[in-house]
């Protein structure tokens, strides 16, 4: 797993991939929180992260669309497979890795609360739950990309299908009303990613929020190591 | 060493390797012999635990693929048609990662760049070491591909058609470096070129349409696949008179003048039965004529005539059976 997650890391920086993924991340950051909190004067950080949410969703499919695709279009993937190594480890090396370059656009933005904090105070356990927020939404995102970059050896299609999925477990939030039924509702808005985001911005950690949130993780990580140990067979 | 038992690939409608079965020895360099879609590549990328068979296994000293994949891949080096390079690595970056994936460890960097160095100099690329994969040239790509191989020493060697595209400077030296490692490796070459591997095997398997036909010595290859014998004679003389004395040869089935070779001389092509060797008979029957024996050889095997023959013989069974 290491030796995965090193290479990964390596080509993420040795192309221009992390640097540009990570100068976007930055950039539209910094703006969001100069128009919601310096520019309105307000001290709120939710305001920021709501606002910053939906772009990030556009911009995690960008780190993961090459992940198993670009393997198999170069035809590196055959190494991979013919090493003494679990397929479990070779898709938890690269979720890690694009974890990391998530978890280092992420640390920049600590300054953001930091300004808040010294210019005003913050509200901490609403900060804390925003990040957690962001961290297992967007974790969601990798797994969910990782997952469909294993299915195509094409990279623009790999985005486009993880856009997908990502965003109807984003908009599925409320699709239920539309039914009139609240059985079909309650799933829906369970199911929706925006849902548990929601909560934890408001400084809410339901644990049954977050283990949903992990299992969704869980699952397509498991459902990527199956695909790359069966898909040839 | 490897042992495939019943060995089936589907794909579909289209079956790639019917019922394959075959044992290769320790030590053995075993050549694969085919034209390409023959189920050489297939039957290759199931060896190396690459493809899931979808009938029959593989076992690799003494681990079968399937319930025991990490263990059998232990054993093996594949080199697939297509070298597995990362193309923004540097030789030394990308040997590096082939040990770690091997698991490999060492106390050291130092230690673990002596090792990389040392294989670099078994396949003499040790003044690329520092380069980008991209900028090298196929050949030396190979030759990475051929290091990266060694690392782990893994025990069997598995080589889909190394040599394809080199120039033949570099062909020669592969087949000195593969002949090398066939000392103390078992080596399973692939080739639709049946010189390249009569140079090198011992032993070669011959695939067509996804059929395992022939597995035996190179030399014994067309006696194999079509059941007869010939050799090649080049005899100055009345044609007409050295047939004659060549039919009257024990043995000799047909004698066919192939080629005029000079004024007088021919080459012929002289077809004999499978369980003698008739050079002999053939120099003293020549001798005690005033005909000049000029030159003689076993025929050279076309691997092309022999598939032509094959599919000849397949069809003229299917029009019978019509």
């Amino acid at each position: 797993m290491k030796a995965i997650y090193q290479k990964e890391m390596r080509q993420y920086f040795h192309s221009v991939i992390g640097y540009v993924f990570l100068a976007i991340f930055v950039l539209v950051n910094s703006y969001y929180f100069l128009l919601e909190n310096l520019m309105k004067r307000s001290g709120d950080i939710t305001d920021y992260f709501e606002a910053t949410i939906t772009l990030m969703m556009f911009l995690m499919p960008m780190l993961t669309m090459r992940s198993f695709s670009e393997e198999k279009k170069q035809r590196t993937d055959i190494l991979l497979y013919t090493m003494p190594m679990k397929h479990s480890r070779i898709v938890l090396g690269k979720f890690l890795a694009a974890e990391s370059v998530l978890l280092l656009g992420l640390a920049v933005t600590v300054v953001f609360p930091i300004i808040l904090a010294v210019s005003g105070s913050i509200q901490l356990w609403i900060t804390l739950g925003n990040y957690l927020g962001i961290i297992l939404l967007l974790s969601t995102f990798i797994a969910i990309g990782i997952f469909v970059s294993a299915l195509t050896e094409n990279q623009i299609v790999s985005a486009v299908i993880s856009y997908v999925i990502i965003f109807a477990l984003w908009f599925s939030y409320g699709l239920g009303s539309t039914l009139q039924n609240q059985a079909v509702l309650t799933i829906f808005n369970r199911a929706s990613m925006m849902g548990m985001y929601h909560e934890m911005v408001m400084g809410v950690l339901n644990p049954a929020g977050i283990m949903l949130d992990l299992c969704i993780i869980f699952i397509f990580l498991f459902l990527t190591a199956m695909i790359v140990g069966k898909k040839r067979g | 060493m490897i042992k495939a038992t019943h060995l089936t690939k589907q794909y579909g409608a289209n079956m790639a390797l019917y019922d394959a079965n075959f044992h290769i020895a320790k030590g053995e360099v075993v050549g694969f012999l085919g034209p390409n879609g023959a189920g050489k590549s297939t039957t290759m990328n199931m060896l190396c635990g690459y493809l899931e068979p979808t009938w029959g296994s593989v076992e690799i000293a003494g681990f079968d693929m399937a319930e025991n994949p990490l263990e059998a891949k232990k054993h093996v080096g594949y080199l697939p048609e297509f070298p597995p390079l990362y193309m923004d690595m540097t030789v030394e970056e990308q040997l590096a990662f082939a040990c770690s994936l091997r698991g490999m460890t060492f106390s050291k960097k130092q230690e673990r760049d002596a090792y990389i160095e040392m294989l670099c100099s078994k396949t003499q690329i040790l003044d690329t070491r520092k380069r980008l994969l991209r900028n090298l040239s196929k050949g030396y790509r190979q030759r990475v591909a051929v290091t990266q191989l060694l690392v782990g020493d893994p025990e069997i060697l598995i080589l889909d058609e190394p040599t394809v595209g080199l120039d033949p400077r570099q062909i020669r030296e592969f087949r000195e470096l593969f002949e090398d490692l066939g000392r103390d490796h078992t080596i399973i070459l692939s080739s639709h070129i049946l010189s390249e591997i009569s140079s090198i095997c011992k032993r070669v398997l011959v695939f067509y349409e996804g059929l395992l036909i022939a597995d035996g010595e190179p030399e014994h290859l067309q006696e194999m696949l079509t059941g007869r014998k010939a050799i090649q004679v080049e005899v100055a003389g009345d044609r007409t008179g050295v047939a004659e004395v060549l039919k009257g040869i024990a043995g000799v089935r047909t004698v066919k003048p192939v080629t005029q070779t000079g004024e007088t001389s021919w080459e012929y092509q002289v077809e004999h039965s499978t369980d003698r060797d008739i050079r002999e008979d053939v120099y003293h029957a020549l001798t005690k004529t005033a005909y000049v024996l000029r030159m003689m050889k076993p025929e050279e095997v076309s691997l092309e005539s022999i598939y032509l023959r094959i599919t000849e013989e397949q069809e003229g069974a299917g029009k019978k059976k019509q």
